[in-house]
């Protein structure tokens, strides 16, 4: 059975303290001046004292159906087989047509090669090594869960099975496999 | 909250600039002369009325190449590897609008050198007399040329389109209105094109022909007034997100562009010429100068409003 | 004009690199950047990117990178680094950091150095110390550090030299919990957050603040098992988010809801009355101070709902001992501190959760543990002492008052530096050497900080960047990073014994040396070269673990080592399972715990809810007491600072990965306040007050309250060399009058300042 990468990000636990755009950028020599991960701490939304934040990771959604891929006119832009949306390089001529088309904004031109560049569950680096996304090992509050949905015993799958989630822009057909538990507090703003 | 992620700027929806604006405008301009020239040459042989040396043709011979190769040097400079570009003639993903264009551009291009070399035989051969074999043969299959080259400036046309409305996250951009649109915009800124290029260089005195393309204008302009209509009407009834852009065109400067650009000098200022300027003024050059060049300066703001404000209003 | 995404790409990179000050002498840039030495194989060891120090595991990436994760060995830190810890390496090779001596060449805090070798600069370090010595006498001379291995030596070396005036930075920061807990339990006490049911924190920011073990307990325990989170904090911070009941407290008045909560547990007869009488003392004359703070007194004092306050003090209740009220950290609220601290104690004493999971413990070392044992489980380190160490006679400088004794050992009062070098008091001080500290950010009154040091006869500061306060050094010692230093091993023990060592996970960068080697140089120099008998960090060590070299080699291999199991002396499930582990153990009591042995190193032997030893030191003071303060004129509003989870108070603004997150702090300003003073979010603004004034812009929301506006602490430098963060922000230590509070000798953090547009 082939794997399907997802991340789970949980809101209610995640205090944009930036751990994962630090360790994200060392792991994978992210130039300074772009990032492939950034947490937004939105708001605070609500009535005073009944205030919130949200916690909005912002970072490659891993479509299943990605439009990055769909509009890319030389296939430079393709879905892996492990679900991961990737990039090749050498076919990638840099016509921005996928940093336009990505409903989320996460693509950028990484301004040393040249190439559109996002996150890419740290496929090169860490999972190549066996290990878990950065910002998946380094999160303090444990907020980030990663894994083979395909596996029924993942953890990945347990949280999802359990836990109340969404996934953002669902309107567009994209079909994220980045899931967001939702916070306990405040309503579901996709 | 302070931001404490680090800067946004890399997150900025506009992602495409006046280069790829232009890119479109070039591209609608070549393939609408294209085909109000060979249009005027079919109602033309329709009617058993010669066609050579007509002004209007001699003028979209010269905007179709000129236009088309001017859009493609824009667009390969707009690449961020633009000595690697050969790589997209050499890959295609046919999900990819994109890869539809190179396709259509790849014939498109070189048949439009053809029609420009048949257009001007003479002057070619003056200075390219190794050519004749090959021209000898083009104008053996010169109306199938005509006929193939006609079909495939529809399909830039609309491609221009269809390029943007793949965009499905933008909801001005991703609407089947666009292409329509552009190709409406494309014909109205071909005759315009070739009006004032005609009136410049190749007419000697008042050409009847020049007077045709000017009639089609009309309807030309109507269609296209017709496709911004049912874009921002089709918006207001698409959700909150496509709702919210129709701010494009009440708000900010690209509001201004678009009522001054698009709708003043693009669209009333040529109805309102060909309808109401008295019937003195109608075949002087400078008459025929300012009102091309009011439609040719709306299109293009047209193009830079499409590319603008569809791509600042994201859903 | 916007950027459009061409010009973005060609200008990329460029942001922060070119703005560098490349010919800044004795930097990175300046002297020229080598290639990255070190182990492509992860090195455990200690972070120092802010002052938790969480143990880390860190390597080098292909030769040009650090990757720098948690140590996952240390259980409760999960492998996990903040922002911060994870940017360690963006300091190690930053161009702007300083890798060589540096000398003054024009006036004092102009910003123009050359560089000099390490014998120039201990030379002229030891020349003008021993001239103000023979001259002044050696107590003249200050000498303040950041805390750890590299206030070890350093003070040391102040020993050596003759001066009892060292100095931590604890008065301007986490002192008064420390010194509370003293007066009441005779030492330092721990809260057990990841097994607390019921917590009530007084803007104790740990989700913003880090501390990664608390953070995590606190998060696990909130999310996993369902604990519930009250939040008393004026500023809506992430903390209140995450709380389930925030209120936004009036500023200072902490102490009126924790004593009303006291007055609560007492009047409805909710405490632990069996642990009272067994483990406190002074409990009547407590019981009778808080009668009159009711709920509804605290209510018109603090603005929070006394039917809160009941009904919390009551959930609460009910969920102890499982259920802490937490002592926070930064200790600068109020100049009434000492009480506030107290009264939090209190709180958590009332409910009996001493040595209760969920509730408040003390460290159990590898001494203490082991007698428990009644075997040697876990090993205990010597601690290296130097014979013939010269007697001191001199008083320290913030020994004027008796109230404050319970500092001196504690890292004194910090800012009266100031009053000895600019007012003679007790008397003169002539000179200042600082180590990897910026009290131009973290202590009050920037100006008079300045005075000061124009006037010291000699400044040395020891750094990685020209800080704020290193600007005005005559001569400049440039550390290692951590990355770069071998440290000795440090006690990290919890519940059970634990130790961890900082090792280099790099080759030194540049011209720099480790603190510890740093101090035993200028020792030399200085001729007191026979109190650093030491050879290196290696001899310290294995002196440490006494010749026990597989020991050391553990502790290093692992980089963290726990021995033993948790142990609670009142927690019958880790009491048993401790006994069944140890078979000499103690025996335990018939209630199945070790409840009989837990004491208390006060004069009493009790936890001391009310205490004759302060009563005797700081008259009035012997009974937890509210007293009114005032701390802002009435038409000023106040002003709150707050820590930022990507940046320290003071140390990491100029690191280029961080201050890329963040380099301007808004003024957060609340929506009504703005609307009254016109102004409106991203507005330059002016916030002025009689210390000081400063210019930035307003961040308008509904988290904070109307009468208070707040920033994040560290921004708005004013020293050229860091070029960062220099002009950019609020400057909070300029707008921060110099006040003491009684008893914990704290700088107070709050005051009042006016806003206006401009």
């Amino acid at each position: 059975m082939t794997k399907r990468y997802v991340l789970v990000h949980d809101e209610n636990k995640c205090i944009g303290c930036q751990a994962c755009n630090v360790a994200c950028r060392s792991e994978n020599n992210v130039p300074e001046s772009v990032t492939r991960i950034q947490v937004r701490i939105e708001g605070p939304y609500g009535n005073f004292p009944h205030l919130h934040f949200k916690y909005n990771r912002v970072s490659c959604e891993q479509c299943e159906n990605a439009p990055c891929v769909k509009v890319c006119p030389t296939g430079a832009a393709y879905v892996n087989a492990d679900g991961i949306v990737s990039i090749n390089e050498k076919k990638c001529v840099g016509c921005l047509y996928c940093v336009a088309a990505c409903p989320y904004k996460v693509r950028f031109i990484n301004p040393e090669t040249r190439v559109p560049d996002k996150c890419d569950f740290c496929k090169e680096t860490r999972l190549a090594r066996g290990e878990e996304p950065a910002c998946v090992s380094v999160c303090p509050t444990q907020a980030l869960t990663f894994g083979d949905a395909n596996d029924l015993n993942s953890e990945v799958r347990k949280v999802l099975d359990t836990k109340p989630h969404y996934q953002q822009k669902v309107n567009l057909g994209t079909e994220p496999r980045v899931y967001r538990i939702p916070s306990r507090k405040g309503g579901i703003k996709a | 909250m302070n931001n404490i992620w680090g800067s946004m700027e890399q997150y900025d929806p506009v992602v495409w600039n006046w280069i790829i604006a232009v890119y479109l405008f070039m591209a609608g301009l070549s393939a609408g002369s294209m085909l109000v020239a060979i249009g005027l040459k079919w109602y033309k042989q329709s009617r058993g009325q010669p066609t050579e040396g007509l002004p209007v043709i001699k003028a979209a011979a010269i905007i179709g190449p000129v236009a088309i190769s001017l859009g493609m040097a824009l667009l390969v400079l707009d690449l961020t590897k633009p000595f690697e570009f050969y790589h997209i003639l050499l890959n295609y993903n046919l999900t990819s609008v994109m890869a539809w264009g190179v396709i259509a551009l790849l014939i498109y291009i070189p048949l439009v050198f053809v029609f420009a070399a048949l257009v001007f035989e003479k002057q070619v051969l003056q200075y390219a007399p190794w050519l004749a074999g090959i021209l000898k043969v083009c104008r053996q299959v010169e109306n199938s040329l005509n006929k193939l080259i006609f079909a495939l400036g529809l399909g830039v046309g609309v491609y221009t389109g269809f390029l943007l409305s793949a965009l499905i996250s933008y909801p001005i951009l991703n609407t089947a209105v666009l292409p329509a649109l552009f190709l409406a915009s494309a014909l109205s800124v071909g005759s315009a094109g070739n009006i004032l290029v005609a009136t410049l260089f190749f007419s000697k005195k008042e050409s009847d022909c020049i007077e045709q393309v000017h009639r089609i204008e009309y309807p030309v302009a109507f269609n296209e007034a017709l496709c911004l209509v049912l874009l921002f009407v089709g918006l207001n009834f698409s959700g909150p997100a496509a709702q919210a852009a129709t701010a494009a065109i009440t708000t900010g400067t690209w509001a201004s562009v678009f009522w001054i650009g698009v709708v003043g000098l693009g669209l009333v200022v040529p109805v309102l010429a060909s309808t109401l300027a008295p019937k003195a003024w109608r075949h002087t050059k400078g008459f025929l100068i300012t009102v091309s060049c009011s439609t040719i300066i709306g299109v293009l703001a047209l193009r830079h409003f499409v590319v603008y404000a569809g791509q600042s209003y994201i859903s | 004009m916007k950027l459009d995404r061409r010009t973005f790409i060609k200008g990329a990179g460029a942001g922060t690199a070119t703005c560098a000050l490349a010919t800044l002498p004795g930097s990175l840039a300046a002297l020229g950047h080598s290639e990255l030495q070190g182990s492509a194989e992860s090195v455990a060891s200690i972070c120092e990117m802010c002052s938790t120090r969480c143990p880390i595991s860190a390597r080098v990436v292909n030769g040009k990178n650090v990757s720098i994760l948690g140590n996952a060995n240390a259980k409760s830190f999960g492998g996990a680094v903040c922002a911060r810890g994870g940017a360690g390496h963006s300091q190690l090779y930053d161009k702007q950091r300083i890798v060589k001596p540096l000398k003054r060449v024009g006036e004092r805090g102009e910003g123009n150095w050359q560089e000099i070798e390490w014998d120039e600069a201990y030379r002229t370090i030891a020349e003008n110390l021993n001239r103000i010595k023979a001259e002044h006498g050696a107590q003249s001379v200050a000498f303040s550090s950041k805390s750890g291995s590299l206030s070890g030596h350093l003070f040391h070396l102040a020993k050596a030299f003759g001066s009892p005036n060292t100095f931590t930075h604890a008065s301007t920061c986490p002192g008064s919990y420390v010194i509370a807990a003293k007066a009441m339990f005779g030492g330092k006490i721990k809260r057990d957050l990841s097994n607390s049911k019921y917590i009530i924190n007084f803007g104790h920011n740990l989700y913003e603040g880090i501390n990664m073990s608390e953070t995590r307990g606190m998060m696990n325990a909130q999310m996993e098992k369902g604990a519930k989170l009250v939040v008393f904090e004026p500023r809506f911070s992430i903390v209140a988010d995450k709380a389930d009941e925030w209120y936004a407290i009036k500023p200072g008045t902490d102490v009126a809801v924790a004593l009303a909560i006291c007055h609560v547990l007492i009047k409805d007869d909710l405490y632990d009355k069996e642990f009272v009488a067994q483990y406190v003392t002074g409990f009547d004359e407590f019981a009778k101070e808080v009668n009159a703070y009711t709920p509804e007194w605290a209510e018109s004092v603090s603005d929070v709902p006394a039917e809160d306050i009941r009904r919390i003090t009551h959930e609460y209740a009910a969920a102890a001992p499982h259920a802490l009220v937490d002592f926070g950290h930064r200790s600068s609220f109020t100049t009434e501190e000492f009480e506030m601290r107290r009264a939090l104690y209190a709180a958590n004493v009332l409910v009996g959760n001493i040595e209760r999971k969920g509730g408040l413990y003390f460290g159990k070392k590898a001494a203490s543990y082991n007698k428990f044992a009644g075997d040697k489980v876990a090993p205990t380190l010597a601690k290296p002492g130097v014979d013939g160490m010269p007697k001191i006679d001199a008083k320290r400088i913030d020994m004027v008052d008796e109230q404050y004794a319970m500092t001196w050992s504690s890292g004194g009062i910090y800012q009266t530096i100031l009053d000895a070098t600019l007012d003679a008091v007790p008397y003169q001080l002539r000179a200042w050497v600082m180590s990897r500290t910026n009290p131009m950010q973290t202590m009050t009154d920037r100006a008079r900080i300045v005075e000061t040091l124009q006037k010291l006869d000699f400044v040395v500061a020891c750094d990685i960047y020209i800080s704020e306060s290193a600007a005005y050094a005559d001569i400049f010692l440039p550390e290692s990073t951590y990355l770069e230093r071998d440290e000795e091993i440090a006690d990290k023990s919890g519940k059970n014994p634990a130790y961890y060592v900082r090792q280099r996970v790099v080759e030194t960068i540049g011209d720099t040396k480790p603190s510890w080697q740093i101090w035993k140089e200028l020792a030399d120099e200085l001729g007191q070269g026979q109190f650093f008998p030491w050879e290196n960090m290696e001899t310290l060590q294995l002196f440490q673990v006494q010749r026990d070299v597989n020991l050391l080699r553990r502790i290093k291999d692992e980089g963290f080592v726990s021995f033993g199991k948790p142990l609670m002396l009142r927690e019958r499930s880790m009491v048993s399972a401790f006994a069944a582990s140890y078979p000499n153990a103690k025996p335990v009591d018939e209630d199945g715990t070790y409840a009989s042995h837990l004491s208390f190193k006060t004069p009493s032997g009790k936890i001391e809810l009310s205490s004759d030893k302060v009563e005797k030191m700081a008259p009035g003071r012997g009974v937890i007491r509210y007293r009114e303060v005032t701390m802002k004129k009435a038409d000023e509003l106040f002003f709150i600072q707050g820590k930022v989870a990507v940046h320290t108070n003071s140390a990491t603004q100029n690191v280029p990965m961080l201050a890329n997150l963040m380099s301007d702090n808004a003024l957060w300003i609340h929506p009504i306040t703005a609307g009254l003073l016109n102004i409106s979010s991203g507005d330059k603004i002016r916030i002025y007050n009689d210390t000081g004034s400063e210019e930035g812009h307003a961040l308008v929301t509904p988290g904070i309250r109307p009468d208070t506006v707040f920033a994040y602490m560290g921004c708005g430098s004013k020293n050229k060399e860091l070029a960062r963060a220099t002009g950019k922000g609020v400057h909070c230590g300029n707008l921060l009058p110099h006040v003491t509070s009684p008893v914990t000798g704290m700088n107070l953090h709050t005051t009042g300042v006016k806003v206006a547009k401009i």
